[in-house]
């Protein structure tokens, strides 16, 4: 029969070029990454909301958002240290290789955010895979695709907001309107402290002409579902991404599996009103 | 009256008077020659159970997982009655939660329905050690030549044909796990076999990884097995899971004078130090 | 393309004739049951049983696979030597090679085709095997299987008397039978009667497309709770699974040296689904079977367009609590009822 297909599976290797502590606790980082090959660099073309599954050989690999915009030069992700492998990656040092494979999933519907006001509702590292929309709006050369975009972040403790660069940045820009708020404050933190969902309902988004992005815990995401739902958001207008534990990240194995839908390679991002035909098992 | 009625009657009068919440027990398989477990809460479905020599399962598995329906009554094999003793003893069920319907054993057969399984043609168990309620008659079951003979055999031969009998046996094993979730003794919350952090064992049928699993599982019940074999009747590939057991069996008896499961009132045998203990491991 | 025939006492010569040029697979017996395996003579050969104790999946999707070999320090990886000799599956029952035909789906399905599985599907010939009986837990019948004809098969045999009667459907097929004489249209008949003669019974299970709607309105049902009460949450349903799929990637490392390996996993595992965050979303008994049971009757459906039960009655024989596939399937169809 025909010739044999390409392996999927086979990590590509990619050099750490930075490593930025994100947290006060250190448990959650930045990693930058440079291709070691560049036509594998070429062959990697992503755009906001997919993921990869990075790879330490000795440890395995794991399923991570991608937290650059495509329209940044080099790959990064922000891990936060949980199981063998993020622990094992945690462990690793500028210059240090590790093994890329992807991009996988399905992306944000950009072509359903253009024109449109644009409602940003991250909690903690939920941040991560909206940080590379974001900045990929951002850009000079989508900035104008997009009418007013509204950010909504919230962290456990001051220490745990992420991007501090970012977030400072998106401040200062008088075209992002950037709001954050933390569960408990902290010595020296003048800023709002309550829940994100709180952060929502006083801030009273309009819904008109708007999509809402949300990623963040459970919980939170719950709670804000509720919110937009009540300030008068249409399901398909709301939009999330689930997390759900993977390996193959290509629809084979059969682990992230709801429904019919397979967050690997259906997902991560769906539409809340996709959500409310699916079974709740995330 | 047959043993199957006196669980029907004992079972419908313990829901009746709301002594009990549950009565688990074992009920029609879904072929021939085969029992299920049921779960009966109440009165009017007890017509559901059946005793027959087909009720391979130690349904006291069930007993920690369901504690919190209240008190259960269980239709339980003697052999399965000391892993109720067992568990009492390690704190996982109380003594007064749970009713034991039990009756004198006639062993269990094979799906054929003519061969005595190998664990109870060499059982001498044939009355429980504790129970709330018994029936029929203890018989003496036809036995098979002893099993110490078994084991001796095994350990009569070389090491390296003994480390080959046993390849072969660890080699059929696929590491679905049905042995240890069979066991009522298997009840930690997360297996040693399933920790990633740090991980003990490949996860594969890789047959080294296999026999740790096994050794690591026989030594894990070490004093607590009630030798009621339902791990080797769910094992799908029919490995001979007996030897391990059994000479972990021996070795509790001759060294420690231990026997898992047959006194409630007495400690654990991982509770207990005695100054006369066997110690000559300790260099 | 003939027929052909092919006499039982030839059997052994004719497996024979094969293993020069092939890695000839069949039913062996392995104490009181019988496993597909590599033969080495042909006389190997035990057709005496029903159908092996474990499905013919493995063959192309082992139970551990070596992705990749790799080296921490210089960090190579490498790929395992691959044996390029085709392989002939002999003696495969009909819900085998319905089980291969939806496997085949899967893994050449949507944008990633899976190379480890493609390399040596492609790379193979399968010779089926009638079924003259089903066993006690079987309902292939259920799913319109022929236990006496498949078309995924190259080669299918059909005994009677002291025969085998070879239906040829392929090129590959026909070539490895060439020298056998052309069955007679006598022959044909035969078999054919052979085969009406053992019509399907009667199933006590909704019909297929009335039990997909049961099973989507009866996703939050009570009765999965009731059905798994009993499960003690082992994978020996999932592993003897013709259609079972789901598999575990983790490292294994002595050293620098080490391989990356894929592994059968089981959604009947609690872990299955564990987070690393500690979160599990189908953390009951009965969010598992409902996932076990949807994935084969809806979800799959869905995506690959059968359905992944092959009624060969594995899983119910082997449950060592006797969840019987069929049951299940009936007590979902009550309880629906009981609903509407």
């Amino acid at each position: 029969m025909s010739e044999n297909p390409e392996n999927p599976y086979l990590p590509r290797p990619m050099r750490i070029v930075r490593i930025t502590v994100e947290s006060s606790t250190r448990d959650t980082r930045t990693f930058e990454l440079e291709w070691v090959n560049p036509e594998d660099g070429r062959a990697f073309l992503y755009l906001p909301g997919q993921f990869a599954e990075l790879s330490v050989l000795g440890s395995g690999e794991a399923p991570i958002s991608i937290t650059s915009s495509p329209t940044q030069p080099n790959l990064q992700f922000c891990i936060k240290r949980m199981g063998v492998v993020t622990t094992a990656i945690h462990y690793m040092k500028e210059g240090d290789t590790l093994g890329v494979r992807g991009p996988y999933g399905n992306t944000f519907p950009l072509d359903l955010f253009k024109g449109k006001n644009i409602l940003f509702i991250a909690g903690g590292i939920g941040l991560a895979p909206l940080r590379s929309v974001i900045n990929y709006m951002l850009d000079d050369s989508h900035r104008k695709d997009y009418k007013d975009i509204t950010i909504l972040y919230g962290a456990r403790t001051p220490g745990d907001l992420l991007f501090k660069y970012d977030l400072k940045a998106w401040g200062e820009r008088p075209d992002v309107a950037y709001l954050e708020t933390v569960d408990r404050a902290a010595a020296g933190y003048a800023g709002r402290v309550g829940f994100v969902p709180a952060l929502l309902d006083q801030t009273a988004p309009k819904p008109k002409d708007t999509v809402a992005i949300t990623c963040g815990p459970p919980i939170m995401i719950k709670y804000v579902l509720k919110s937009l739902t009540e300030l008068g958001f249409p399901p398909e207008m709301i939009i999330t991404t689930l997390e759900m534990r993977m390996k193959c990240g290509i629809g084979k194995c059969g682990r992230c599996n709801i429904g019919k839908y397979y967050v690997c390679i259906d997902g991560p991002v769906f539409s809340y009103a996709q959500l409310q035909k699916m079974p709740k098992e995330y | 009256m047959d043993i199957q009625s006196e669980i029907q009657k004992i079972a419908a009068r313990l829901l009746k008077n709301k002594e009990v919440a549950m009565v688990i027990g074992y009920g029609a398989g879904s072929a021939p020659n085969r029992t299920a477990p049921v779960f009966i809460d109440k009165e009017k479905d007890v017509g559901k159970l059946v005793f027959n020599r087909f009720c391979v399962n130690n349904l006291s598995l069930y007993l920690p997982r369901l504690k919190e329906k209240g008190k259960i009554a269980i239709v339980a094999k003697p052999c399965d009655v000391r892993t109720i003793v067992c568990l009492i003893q390690e704190k996982q069920i109380e003594r007064d939660k749970v009713h034991i319907i039990s009756f004198a054993c006639p062993g269990l057969l094979e799906k054929d329905g003519k061969t005595l399984f190998a664990s109870c043609a060499e059982c001498a168990v044939t009355l429980p050690p504790v129970y709330d309620t018994l029936s029929g008659e203890a018989k003496e079951m036809e036995r098979n030549e002893p099993f110490t003979d078994r084991v001796a055999d095994f350990f009569s031969k070389m090491p390296a044909e003994r480390w080959e009998m046993f390849k072969a046996e660890m080699e059929k094993c696929i590491r679905c796990y049905a042995c240890r979730n069979a066991c009522p003794m298997c009840y930690c919350e997360e297996c040693f076999v399933e920790r990633s952090l740090p991980r003990w064992i490949g996860e594969g049928s890789e047959v080294t990884d296999t026999m740790i699993f096994h050794i690591v599982r026989a030594i894990h019940t070490a004093g607590r097995c009630g030798e009621c074999g339902a791990c080797a009747r769910a094992c799908p590939m029919d490995v001979n899971l007996a030897p391990l057991a059994k000479q972990i069996r021996e070795d509790m008896l001759n060294l420690f004078h231990h026997q898992a499961g047959v006194d409630p009132n007495a400690p654990a045998a991982l509770e207990t130090f005695k100054p006369d203990d066997y110690n000559d491991f300790i260099k | 393309m003939k027929d052909k025939i092919l006499l039982k006492e030839n059997l052994v010569s004719f497996g024979n004739s094969l293993i020069e040029q092939y890695r000839l697979i069949a039913p062996v017996k392995s104490n009181g049951f019988s496993l597909y395996k590599p033969v080495g003579n042909a006389s190997e050969i035990c057709l005496d049983y029903l159908r092996p104790l474990k499905s013919a999946k493995e063959i192309f999707f082992p139970q551990n696979e070596t992705l990749f070999f790799f080296n921490k320090k210089t960090q190579k990886i490498a790929e395992p030597a691959y044996d390029k000799k085709p392989t002939i599956l002999f003696g495969a029952v009909a819900c085998d090679l319905a089980g291969i035909a939806a496997q085949d789906r899967l893994f050449s399905a949507g944008a990633y085709l899976d190379s480890y599985y493609l390399k040596r599907r492609r790379n193979s010939i399968l010779i089926g095997m009638a079924c003259p009986e089903p066993g006690e837990m079987c309902f292939c019948g259920f799913f319109g299987i022929d236990r006496f004809a498949s078309d995924i098969a190259d080669l299918f045999f059909t005994p009677f008397s002291d025969k085998y009667y070879i239906k040829v459907n392929t090129e590959a097929g026909a070539r490895l039978v060439e020298s056998l004489p052309d069955a007679a249209a006598a022959d044909a008949k035969t078999v054919e009667r052979l085969r009406c003669e053992n019509a399907e019974p009667k199933w006590d299970i909704p019909p297929l497309d009335e039990l997909a709607r049961m099973l989507a309105e009866g996703f939050e049902a009570d009765v999965w709770d009731e059905i798994a009460q009993k499960c003690i949450g082992c994978a020996a349903c999932t592993f003897v699974c013709p259609t079972c799929h789901c598999f575990d990637i983790t490292d294994e490392a002595k050293g620098e040296i080490g391989r990356r390996v894929r592994t059968w996993d089981g959604c009947m595992f609690p872990k299955f689904t564990l987070h690393a965050s500690g979160h599990n979303p189908r953390t009951k008994g009965g969010q598992r079977m409902r996932q076990r049971i949807l994935h084969k009757f809806s979800y799959f459906k869905d995506n690959q367009g059968v359905v992944s039960c092959t009624g060969c009655g594995r899983c119910a024989e082997i449950c060592p609590v006797n969840v019987d596939i069929r049951e299940v399937l009936k007590q979902l169809g009550e309880a629906c009822e009981r609903k509407s």
